[in-house]
């Protein structure tokens, strides 16, 4: 026969050991580290989409010629089965451009409202001073629009789960219509 | 003094061999100032054959061939870091990227710098 104190310190050690078992620790990752946790378009995807994109455009005859072109960004179509948020994509694209000096970016559709908005309020408003205000009909319009596209591939069985990504980019002359870059990459990520 | 100079010519001879031995592990450099090759833990039966950077329209380009040595496939994370010619790296961290190599294949990566600035590169490599 145990002692009721005895009984008592079992039960509360298998609680705390219980408590304990169910806790997760929290802790920092490398935020470039290949990431694994699932099949599904990751960070790891992302940071290479947009890196390999940023270095093919870099040594091409578009921005090679040091006339720092004047291009707009238009949305990659997301065209796969899943959740992917594509503005990640070209925002980091653009970022990493605009890093490196050989492109001008103007506002995109995105942003436009956001900018007639300031503008028309300098413009309206009696608080600002007229002589440094900034004026309508001075924006400029892109020479190069950027656009694209991110497709999957999936097959399934019962054992393994195998994803194709493919992501092609394509920079327009908006005047003539002629397609000045383009190049794509792809992601094969197996689940097995 | 004959056996000191017998001493010296083992010495000579021993030198040669690891000057060889470091050259054969590191591969060949073509046009890096430094080049480097950094492996990150242990790779295993990974041969690095080849470092050649290349400066074009101002943009360096740096070409990195390896081989997989050993009878399994291999899934490997590589990244460059780029520096300017103060030999101050340059830009935030690349992210790590796979390369994935079958036994005995010899791959050649590919890596471009971010800017006009880089003049020399690291190649880093990991499991």
């Amino acid at each position: 026969m145990f002692q009721r104190g005895y009984v008592l310190r079992v039960a509360i050690l298998i609680v705390f050991s219980m408590v304990l078992g169910c806790s997760k620790s929290v802790r920092y990752g490398d935020s470039k580290g290949i990431e694994t946790v699932s099949i599904e378009f990751g960070s790891t995807d992302l940071q290479k989409i947009a890196e390999e994109m940023t270095r093919s455009m870099l040594v091409s005859q578009l921005v090679v010629t040091g006339n720092r072109p004047l291009m707009t960004v238009q949305d990659v179509k997301n065209l796969t089965s899943e959740y992917i948020d594509t503005r990640a994509i070209t925002d980091s694209i653009r970022t990493e451009l605009a890093r490196s000096g050989v492109v001008r970016f103007v506002v995109d559709e995105e942003a436009m409202a956001q900018q007639v908005s300031e503008l028309e309020r300098q413009q309206d408003g009696e608080y600002y001073n007229q002589e440094v205000i900034a004026e309508r009909g001075k924006m400029l319009g892109a020479a190069y629009r950027l656009e694209g596209s991110i497709r999957s591939i999936v097959k399934q069985n019962s054992d393994v789960k195998d994803v194709y990504y493919k992501v092609n980019l394509q920079v327009w002359e908006i005047q003539t219509g002629i397609l000045e870059w383009s190049d794509e990459t792809d992601i094969r990520k197996i689940r097995d | 003094m004959r056996f000191r100079f017998k001493q010296l010519r083992y010495l000579s001879v021993l030198g040669f061999l690891f000057f060889l031995v470091s050259c054969s592990f590191m591969g060949k450099k073509n046009g890096c100032p430094n080049g480097d090759v950094v492996f990150v833990g242990d790779i295993g039966d990974i041969e690095i054959v080849e470092v050649s950077c290349i400066p074009k329209d101002g943009i360096l380009r740096v070409l990195v061939e390896i081989k997989n040595d050993d009878s399994k496939d291999r899934s490997l994370a590589y990244r460059f870091d780029w520096f300017d010619e103060e030999g101050v790296v340059l830009g935030r961290d690349e992210a790590w990227k796979t390369v994935y190599l079958y036994p005995k294949e010899v791959k050649t990566i590919r890596g471009t710098a971010p800017n006009w600035l880089a003049t020399d590169a690291k190649f880093l490599i990991k499991k």
